[in-house]
């Protein structure tokens, strides 16, 4: 535990898991919420600052590793990194190969900075609980939460982008009296075209939300897990911390391939004619 | 669990990311792999191929060895041939040369053996003569005629 002596563990959980956020207060000014109160009356109109800090700062990571073996890249032999890199390229491309047989120049970059962005990350779900919010704590930030995929406005901004992408192809391939008919002639006859609206239009919709809310969830579950054994007395944390992490280390790869592969498949479903 | 907008935030950061993955990143790499790929095909083939050659190689080799060893066998054959040839022939020429020293040899005895036969019978006949003149006496020495038909008895007894 990082808090003061005087800190209880409800406190301490709530302090975890409140993101530094800037928006407008109460009093008609500018700045950065104190309270989850005042986080709840800025409504919508605010920014948690932490998230959107730690997703640019791991993209620009990205950016940079990826960018760098790009540009030492030659067929030559490569070294160990360049091959680690080239691996995980690979990984993707056969990915995207297997399911997705139009062609695109947009699905496999696509999936590449979907994979290692959000593997990235979750990736900070490992750094232990207390380091960097303690961190900035010192240097006068009240809350930081390291974990941007913890955020569901960060998930969710990442599947509604990928729904617009899926809602651009199908119109773009299916035209748009294509992708209607996909949505309301089936599987009913034409004549139940409510029922089958109904039906489709829930399939459709549930796939942001499915892809959303999975990383969200897993992430946010894990992340509380840990704040939950941060809570035990220092020296026992380790006994079930170290597990977690062993485990969560499963879990931050395979929700960031879910996230990849389901995008590629709902992509590959949008440029089906059926 | 605040919906706001970090959302669209995050969206846009997505999206600029997506983007800057698509033109500075997956191209390259994509392109470097594939060359990659392209050299390392080749290279195999070119291993394959090698090897095929190597095979084709030795068994051209393994070919002239044995060929080289049947000429050989043959020269040594040839030379075998040859020598036995031409021990035939030396030992011919001995034994020609043998034999026409044995010939030689015999005629010479023959010819002594005449020659001896010759000599005993003129002996015997002188000595036929003298015995004669000796056994008849002095009237038939003077003769001439008897001594003619005494010499011819003579001869005639030895050759008998």
């Amino acid at each position: 535990m990082a808090g003061g002596a005087e800190q209880t563990s409800s406190e301490y959980i709530r302090h975890h898991l409140q993101h530094l956020t800037y928006g407008r207060l109460e009093d008609g000014t500018w700045g950065f919420a104190q309270t989850p109160e005042q986080i709840e009356q800025m409504g919508f109109w605010a920014v948690h600052v932490d998230s959107l800090a730690m997703a640019v700062f791991l993209g620009g990571i990205f950016f940079v590793i990826f960018r760098l073996a790009a540009q030492k890249a030659s067929s030559e032999v490569p070294g160990r990194w360049q091959n680690f890199i080239e691996m995980v390229v690979e990984f993707v491309d056969e990915n995207v190969k297997s399911t997705f047989s139009a062609n695109n120049r947009l699905i496999a970059p696509l999936a590449l900075t979907i994979f290692v962005w959000v593997f990235l990350m979750n990736l900070m779900d490992l750094v232990p609980i207390d380091f960097l919010p303690y961190t900035f704590q010192l240097l006068g930030v009240s809350h930081f939460k390291i974990v941007p995929t913890t955020d569901p406005n960060v998930t969710m901004g990442m599947a509604i982008s990928v729904f617009i992408l899926i809602l651009y192809y199908s119109i773009k391939i299916k035209g748009f009296g294509g992708f209607f008919g996909e949505l309301a002639f089936q599987p009913f006859p034409k004549a139940l075209l409510p029922a089958n609206l109904a039906l489709e239009g829930v399939t459709l919709l549930t796939k942001p939300v499915s892809l959303g809310l999975r990383l969200f969830g897993n992430l946010y579950a894990g992340e509380i897990i840990f704040i939950l054994i941060a809570l035990l007395p220092w020296w026992i944390q380790f006994s079930l911390s170290v597990p977690w992490a062993l485990f969560h280390i499963l879990i931050i790869v395979l929700q960031a391939m879910i996230f990849m592969i389901l995008t590629v498949i709902y992509l590959a479903q949008a440029h089906e004619h059926h | 669990m605040n919906i706001n907008l970090t959302l669209l935030g995050q969206a846009i950061a997505f999206t600029v990311l997506v983007a800057m993955c698509m033109r500075y990143i997956w191209p390259v790499l994509r392109t470097m792999l594939d060359e990659r790929a392209a050299r390392i095909e080749e290279g195999l083939a070119a291993s394959d191929a090698a090897v095929v050659e190597l095979e084709r190689a030795r068994q051209e080799g393994e070919q002239i060895r044995e060929q080289a060893r049947q000429e050989a066998s043959e020269i040594v054959a040839a030379a075998n041939r040859r020598a036995n040839q031409r021990l035939d022939e030396a030992k011919g020429r001995a034994e020609a040369e043998a034999a026409r020293i044995v010939e030689e040899a015999n005629a010479e005895v023959d010819l002594a053996v005449r020659q001896a036969r010759e000599d005993l019978r003129k002996e015997l006949s002188d000595l036929v003569v003298d015995g004669s003149e000796k056994l008849l006496g002095d009237e038939l020495a003077h003769s001439d005629a008897q001594k003619r038909l005494l010499k011819r008895l003579a001869e005639g007894g030895a050759r008998g």
